[in-house]
């Protein structure tokens, strides 16, 4: 077939009516400069000749171009477009190619190639072929068109992500918020709006908090966390109390962070607020059942407190009983001065009657017992007065956070949890005449305490065991002022703790006694009771065989109590 | 003779000048001593000799259950009570060894009085003092090996039920002893309702079981089993005995309490083998050698193998654990006289379960007179025959 072609090719190129010398010279000057290939070819395709960049295009000579087609000289299998061009079937119409093809030597390349066929007398009568390499402009189209495609890719995924995001934070059940520095909200999530009453963020985007003007103490709470977040330092789970729409009380655990740009400039804050309401309820719970704990514990040991003055105050009785019983002496001695007032009567008689109703008595001995045995039952009723008192005392659980006589509490702490203490420990009280009336939460505060002596009394206990001791060991009490805080220490020396126990024990559930013996809460609620409800501090000296020393640090004032603890006290 | 001795301790003055005035008027033949620690009683106890001990629980330094854990020690014949005014469980376990007694403040002065009467009472049914030493030293009796070991097994069970630890106190007469001892006392105050080991084990409760078998004191195991004698025939016997005495009991239509005192009375009434044949097993050989049958050649035997009978010895442990009166008298007169001074219907039935056990029919006292005619008779012997025959029916 290619034989044929050749012989055909042959026949045309003898047919085609040769170019002027100068036209040709023009021409070829053309074709041999132009930095595209140029091939000439018959109607049917086969190379009659080629320029010098075809040759250095295609990696083929001259002469081994000329007298085959332009299709053949390709190494791989083409598109069918590219053989309807190049071979075959003369066309008039011309035709576009860029195909990637390979050099002689194996370069691949994008090709570009124009087909011109020459017409003459209404026939096809050559082809003029232009090529060039396109790779280049290939590659660049292919990058243009990967990154356009990358960033059509991202902008989906971003704006994915900021659905995503847009959909996390306003489905967070705590309040998000974030502001600019002129404290304006910039966005606010959808609890935040449901929280504050509002259905829409542009209700609130661009305004200030004194501009939305809402009662719900919400500017109150952000009042001391916002300026210090503005100034750069995070605020973190602070106890704020707030009202809900419904006019409730919330209690909210908000910290409010700086937010920076970045470049590490502050550009606004960033707000979160968790309604811990329920979490504020368990633990009032909690409380209250430690206290039910321990007023259980302490139900025998007062048991015994009273059943004792009762023992006595009732044989006492008795005696009296028995010994009136023995004596009806007030009818004789009443029958006596009767007898003395009237002008014949002489009481002789009745005194007579007197000497034998008591002369099988020990007069002496009553007259000595009697008014001891009725000294000792008023004693009696006194302790039981006073234990019932101090009970009544302790157990009430006082209404949030009021002017407490703190000298007192700790007294009547100490007085219901004697049966605890005085067999095991002296325990001396030394309290602060000067110590003024203290903002507290008067049922934890004894609650405290009373944990603290009944560990004291423990650990007292287990020293005296492990020691075999028999002497009583001391817990000492002291309450005192210090300019503007209160110290109620306890000190016991007892066991005493090793560091690792002392900076463990007030995790929750931490305990070092048997089981049974403590539920590990004692310490972990004081620390929440002291610390977080009152803002006060807890100080702990112990060392092994040193005893321990807890020290309950409280504001005295009410200027130094924390405003977000006044808003507590009020709900 | 010299008076009795009672000597209270308490750490509170005021408790012990109260006494002091309330016993005035109750007592002439007492003589009194105070203390007002552990420490001065036991100081007192070098000098003087003292038969009944009441002691506060609580108190500095020594408290209760060590006082009286000393004088168990220094000085067993003395009767061990403890008089609290701490309610609680715990307390009481741990006191549960070496007390006889548990009284609980404020205590009326005549449940006072008469829990030191009856302790007194008792000391005239055993006069050796030495034997009156070795029941004094008893906190647990002897027990099978293994007993405690299968008690704290089935108590610790998580869905261990009453019927399981029944099972196992009815196994051993020791720990039948322990239960009834501990519902018996003061502090728990419900001697009055016992009828049987099952009602006795739910009215302490499964919880203070728990807590008694794993605080050791109680179903613990005590001195050795008495090597020549056979604790699970006397087990059976009691329960038997019990068990138609407490069927005469109630077909007689006696009062509840009275029908559980005849259950006390019956089961508890050998207990005293416990102890005796362990002082003296040659002593218990002889006794053995008498036939069973023969009840007053038993008798003989134990009286003059120990220096008193099985049922005088049981009756002195009972009273030292402060057992309701009617129950001490009956078992102190078993076996029950034919003739001599009359007895309570106790006693009597008591008497008739035992003979019962060993003679096919109880043969009618000669005396028409007496309280158990021929016609009582025929009718106990019946009710025990159905008894018989339904508990052979049933195994």
């Amino acid at each position: 077939m290619a034989l044929q072609t050749d012989q055909y090719a042959r026949e045309r190129r003898a047919a085609v009516e040769p170019l002027s010398p100068t036209e040709a010279a023009r021409l070829a000057l053309v074709a041999v400069h132009t930095d595209h290939a140029v091939v000439l070819a018959d109607a049917h395709g086969v190379i009659e000749w080629v320029n010098d960049a075809f040759c250095e295009l295609t990696g083929y000579a001259r002469h081994e171009a000329v007298g085959v087609t332009r299709l053949s000289l390709f190494t791989h299998t083409v598109s069918a477009t590219v053989v309807a061009a190049l071979g075959g079937e003369p066309t008039e119409r011309p035709a576009r190619l860029e195909l990637l093809t390979r050099s002689k030597q194996g370069h691949p390349y994008w090709t570009y190639i124009e087909v011109r066929p020459v017409i003459d007398q209404g026939e096809v009568a050559q082809l003029i072929l232009l090529e060039s390499d396109v790779s280049a402009t290939q590659v660049a189209e292919h990058q243009l068109l990967e990154a356009t495609r990358r960033a059509e890719h991202l902008a989906a995924e971003l704006s994915a992500e900021k659905s995503v995001l847009a959909g996390v934070i306003s489905s967070i059940p705590h309040l998000v918020f974030w502001k600019d520095l002129d404290g304006r909200y910039r966005g606010v999530n959808a609890a935040f709006l449901a929280a504050r009453g509002f259905t829409d963020p542009d209700e609130i985007v661009g305004q200030t908090e004194q501009e939305l003007g809402t009662a719900d103490a919400f500017a109150e709470a952000l009042g001391h966390a916002e300026p210090t977040a503005r100034g750069g330092v995070a605020v973190i789970d602070q106890q704020v109390a707030v009202t809900s729409v419904d006019g409730t009380a919330r209690n909210l655990l908000l910290s409010v962070l700086p937010q920076r740009s970045p470049e590490g400039l502050l550009v606004g804050v960033i707000g979160v607020g968790a309604d811990v309401t329920h979490v504020a309820e368990l633990e009032r719970a909690l409380a209250q059942a430690n206290r039910l704990e321990s007023i259980g514990q302490l139900a025998a040991g007062i048991a015994h407190e009273i059943n004792t003055p009762v023992q006595f105050v009732s044989d006492n009785a008795r005696f009296l009983a028995h010994s009136f019983g023995e004596l009806p002496i007030l009818g004789q001695i009443e029958a006596i001065l009767g007898a003395g007032e009237g002008p014949d009567e002489d009481p002789t008689r009745q005194l007579a009657e007197l000497r034998g109703a008591v002369a099988g008595v020990e007069l002496a001995f009553l007259a000595a017992e009697i008014p001891q045995a009725l000294a000792e039952s008023q004693e009696g009723l006194t302790r039981v007065t006073q234990i019932v008192r101090a009970l009544k005392d302790f157990s009430h659980p006082g209404s949030g956070r009021v002017e407490t006589d703190v000298n007192r509490a700790v007294e009547s702490t100490v007085q219901v949890s004697r049966n605890e203490w005085k067999y095991v420990a002296e325990l001396s009280v030394d309290l602060d005449p000067d110590l003024g009336l203290v903002p507290c939460y008067e049922g934890e505060l004894k609650q405290v305490v009373l944990n603290i002596i009944v560990n004291a009394a423990h650990s007292i206990t287990a020293r005296r065991l492990a020691t075999d001791e028999t002497e009583l060991g001391r817990i000492a009490l002291r309450t005192e002022r210090c300019d503007d805080v209160v110290r109620i220490s306890i000190g016991d020396d007892g066991t005493g703790m090793d560091e690792d126990t002392r900076r463990r024990i007030f995790d929750p559930f931490f305990t070092t006694k048997e089981v049974g013996k403590g539920t590990g809460q004692g310490l972990s609620l004081a620390h929440s009771i002291i610390v977080q409800k009152h803002g006060g501090q807890i100080e702990v000296q112990s060392a092994p065989g040193q005893g321990a020393t807890f020290v309950l640090v409280l504001p005295a004032r009410w200027e130094n109590v924390n405003q977000s603890d006044t808003e507590t006290s009020r709900t | 003779m010299r008076s009795c001795r009672v000597l209270f301790v308490d750490d509170e003055p005021n408790i012990l000048s109260g006494f002091r005035r309330m016993l005035r008027g109750h007592i002439q033949d007492w003589e009194l001593f105070y203390a007002g620690s552990g420490a001065e009683a036991l100081e007192l106890l070098k000098t003087t000799e003292i038969d009944v001990i009441i002691t506060d629980m609580r108190m500095p330094g020594m408290d209760g259950a060590q006082l009286l854990a000393a004088v168990r020690q220094l000085h067993p014949s003395t009767a061990r009570l403890i008089l609290s005014g701490q309610g609680d469980r715990e307390s009481i376990i741990s006191a549960v060894g070496p007390t006889q007694q548990f009284l609980t403040k404020p205590c009326e002065p005549e449940v006072l009085v008469g829990a030191i009467s009856r302790v007194l009472a008792v000391r005239d049914l055993v006069s050796d003092e030495r034997l009156r030493s070795i029941l004094g030293d008893i906190d647990t009796l002897p027990k099978p090996p293994g007993i405690h070991e299968q008690m704290m097994e089935v108590a610790s069970r998580p869905n261990c039920g009453i019927s399981d630890v029944v099972a196992v106190v009815e196994s051993d007469l020791s720990l039948c002893a322990d239960i009834l001892r501990l519902v018996n006392s003061a502090f728990f105050g419900l001697s009055s309702r016992i009828e049987s080991i099952e009602r006795a084990a739910s009215l302490l409760g499964l919880d203070t079981i728990h807590a008694l078998a794993i605080s050791g004191k109680v179903f613990g195991a005590g001195a050795p089993v008495p090597r020549n004698l056979d604790v699970t025939t006397l087990r059976n016997n009691s329960m038997r005995i019990a068990g138609l005495a407490r069927t005469i009991a109630t077909k007689e239509g006696w009062p509840r309490e009275t029908v559980s005192q005849t259950f006390l009375t019956a089961l508890l009434r050998d207990l005293g083998l416990l102890v005796l044949a362990g002082i003296d097993p040659d002593g218990y050989d002889l006794v053995r050698r008498v036939p069973p049958e023969d009840i007053w050649a038993v008798s003989q035997a134990e009286l003059a193998a120990f220096g008193c009978t099985v049922p005088e010895a049981s009756a002195y442990l009972l009273g030292l654990w402060g057992f309701a009166e009617p129950v001490i008298q009956a078992m102190a007169c078993q076996p029950a006289q034919i003739s001599g001074p009359p007895v309570s219907p106790i006693a009597h039935a008591v008497g008739f379960a035992h003979r019962r056990l060993h003679q096919r029919i109880v043969e009618a006292e000669p005396d028409p007179d007496s309280w158990l005619d021929p016609i009582r008779t025929a009718r106990w012997n019946a009710l025990c025959a159905d008894l018989e025959e339904s508990v052979s029916e049933s195994t």
